[in-house]
C-alpha cells in the first residue's frame, strides 16, 4: 500500500512552523522527507516523530545539534530495551527448567 | 488531599522572581519531558507535577492566592468571601497578559491539564488559560494499556473486546504474539489539541507462560521422560505438542539430555499464516529405582558382561 504523503506547506500551516525550521531539519537529515517532482512531502507514519521534533525545538528550546544527540540517544535506548525484553524473555526459558 | 509544596517541587525558594521560575521550570522540563523519556512513569507523573507548579507560580494572581493561604489552603474560598462582604478593596489586577513561555506551551501531548486535586480545589479547575502564543496543533496523547493472556489465548488469532477509556475496541489479536510485544491501534488515543488528530493506543501484552512448554519467540521447549529401556533399546515415544500428540522413533542408545527437533510443530509465527516455530524435545532418563531381584540379577549380569 502506498503511503500517505503530506505536503511541507500543509505541515508548515498545520503546526505553524517556519521555512527555516524545515530547512534545518532537511540539512541534519533529522526527518526522512520524501522528494516527488521536486517538492518535498513528509509520509504521515513520521508525523508523530515530526511533532515530537517541533515540540523539542519550541517549547524545550533544544537546537539541532541537541535534538541531533537526542534523536541518537533515545534510538539507542529503544534499541537497548527492546534487546533487554527478549534477554527477559530468553531467561525465562532457564528459570522453571 | 495533601497540600502540595510548588516551590519545593521547582526547587526555588518561596523569594524567586518570575525570571527564576522560569528558568527552573525550563530546566526541569528539558530533564523529565514526556519526549525525552519514553516508556517512563515516573518522569511521567513528574513533568505533571512541575507543570502544575508553573502553573501556579508562574502566574501572579495564583502564585499570590496559593502563597496566602498556603497550608490554610482548604479554608481559601471562605476567607475571600469574608473579605468581600467586608468591602475588601477590589480587585489585585487580574491577568496580566499572557507571559512569553507558559507551561501551556508543554500540554499539548501529554496530559499535562492533569493537574492535582489541590490544584482543582485552590483554582477551580485547569481551566481559562490564555491561549498558546504558537497555537500548535497537536496529535491527542497516546495511551498505553497492558493486556494479559496466556499461551493457550495466543496460539490461534482472536477477537477480544477491550474498554478503554470507556470506549469499547474490537480487537484482533494475531496468533504468535510474544510477551512484551506492543502492537498499535491508530487513533484511540487522547483526543488531539487545537484541531490536531487523535492519538494512538499501545497495547502491549503480558503473556503468562504455558506450565507445558518453555516458548522462545516461535520455538518451543519441553522434557520429555523416557524410561531407561526404550532410550538403551529404542522404541516410541508419545510426545505431546502445543495443541495434538505425535508419535516419535526414540534411537537405540539415546543419551539423557539428547535434544530433537520437531519441525512446524511449535507456536505460529506472528503474523505468518500457517507458518509455525519448531518444538525442541530434551529427553530425560528415568533409572529405574525399585528393582525386584530378578532385575538386579540381570543388572549385575549386564555389569559383570560390560566389565569382561
Amino acid at each position: 500500500m502506498k503511503p500517505t504523503l503530506i505536503s511541507i506547506e500543509t505541515i508548515s500551516t498545520y503546526h505553524k512552523v517556519d521555512e527555516d525550521f524545515i530547512e534545518h531539519l532537511k540539512n541534519a537529515e533529522i526527518i526522512n522527507f520524501i522528494i516527488e517532482d521536486s517538492n518535498y512531502y513528509l509520509e504521515e507514519e513520521e508525523l508523530p516523530h515530526f511533532e515530537k521534533i517541533v515540540r523539542m525545538y519550541y517549547d524545550l528550546h533544544i537546537n539541532m545539534e541537541g535534538i541531533e544527540a537526542i534523536q541518537h540517544m533515545l534510538r539507542k535506548m529503544e534499541s537497548m530495551q527492546r534487546q533487554m525484553q527478549q534477554l527477559e524473555n530468553r531467561l525465562r526459558l532457564y528459570e522453571d527448567f | 488531599m495533601e497540600y502540595i509544596d510548588y516551590y519545593k517541587i521547582l526547587g526555588i525558594p518561596k523569594t524567586a522572581s518570575k525570571d527564576e521560575v522560569k528558568k527552573a521550570y525550563r530546566k526541569l522540563a528539558r530533564k523529565y519531558h514526556p519526549d525525552l523519556n519514553p516508556n517512563d512513569k515516573e518522569a511521567q507523573k513528574k513533568f505533571q507535577q512541575i507543570n502544575e507548579a508553573n502553573e501556579v507560580l508562574s502566574d501572579d494572581e495564583k502564585r499570590k492566592k496559593y502563597d496566602t493561604y498556603g497550608k490554610d489552603w482548604k479554608h481559601a474560598d471562605a476567607y475571600e468571601e469574608a473579605q468581600q462582604q467586608g468591602g475588601y478593596g477590589g480587585n489585585t489586577g487580574g491577568f496580566s497578559g499572557r507571559q512569553q513561555y507558559s507551561s501551556q506551551d508543554f500540554k499539548g501531548n501529554f496530559g499535562g491539564g492533569d493537574f492535582s486535586d489541590f490544584f482543582n480545589d485552590l483554582f477551580g479547575g485547569a481551566h481559562g488559560y490564555s491561549s498558546r502564543q504558537r497555537s500548535t496543533r497537536f496529535r491527542g496523547q497516546d495511551f498505553n494499556a497492558t493486556l494479559q493472556l496466556n499461551d493457550e489465548d495466543v496460539y490461534t488469532s482472536q477477537k477480544q473486546v477491550l474498554t478503554v477509556n470507556g470506549k469499547k475496541i474490537r480487537l484482533t489479536i494475531p496468533a504468535g504474539v510474544e510477551h512484551g510485544q506492543t502492537i498499535k491501534i491508530k487513533g484511540y488515543g487522547g483526543e488531539g489539541v487545537n484541531g490536531g488528530s487523535k492519538g494512538d493506543l499501545y497495547i502491549t501484552f503480558d503473556i503468562i507462560p504455558s506450565s507445558r512448554f518453555k516458548r522462545v519467540g516461535a520455538d518451543l521447549y519441553a522434557e520429555q521422560k523416557i524410561d531407561l529401556y526404550t532410550a538403551v533399546l529404542g522404541g516410541d515415544v508419545i510426545i505431546n505438542t502445543f495443541n495434538d500428540k505425535v508419535k516419535l522413533k526414540v534411537k537405540a542408545g539415546t543419551q539423557n539430555g539428547t535434544k530433537v527437533r520437531l519441525k512446524g510443530k511449535g507456536f505460529p509465527v506472528y503474523k505468518k499464516k500457517g507458518q509455525l516455530g519448531d518444538l525442541y524435545i530434551t529427553y530425560t532418563i528415568e533409572i529405574p529405582t525399585k528393582l525386584s531381584a530378578k532385575e538386579k540379577e540381570l543388572f549385575e549380569e549386564l555389569a559383570k558382561i560390560k566389565k569382561s
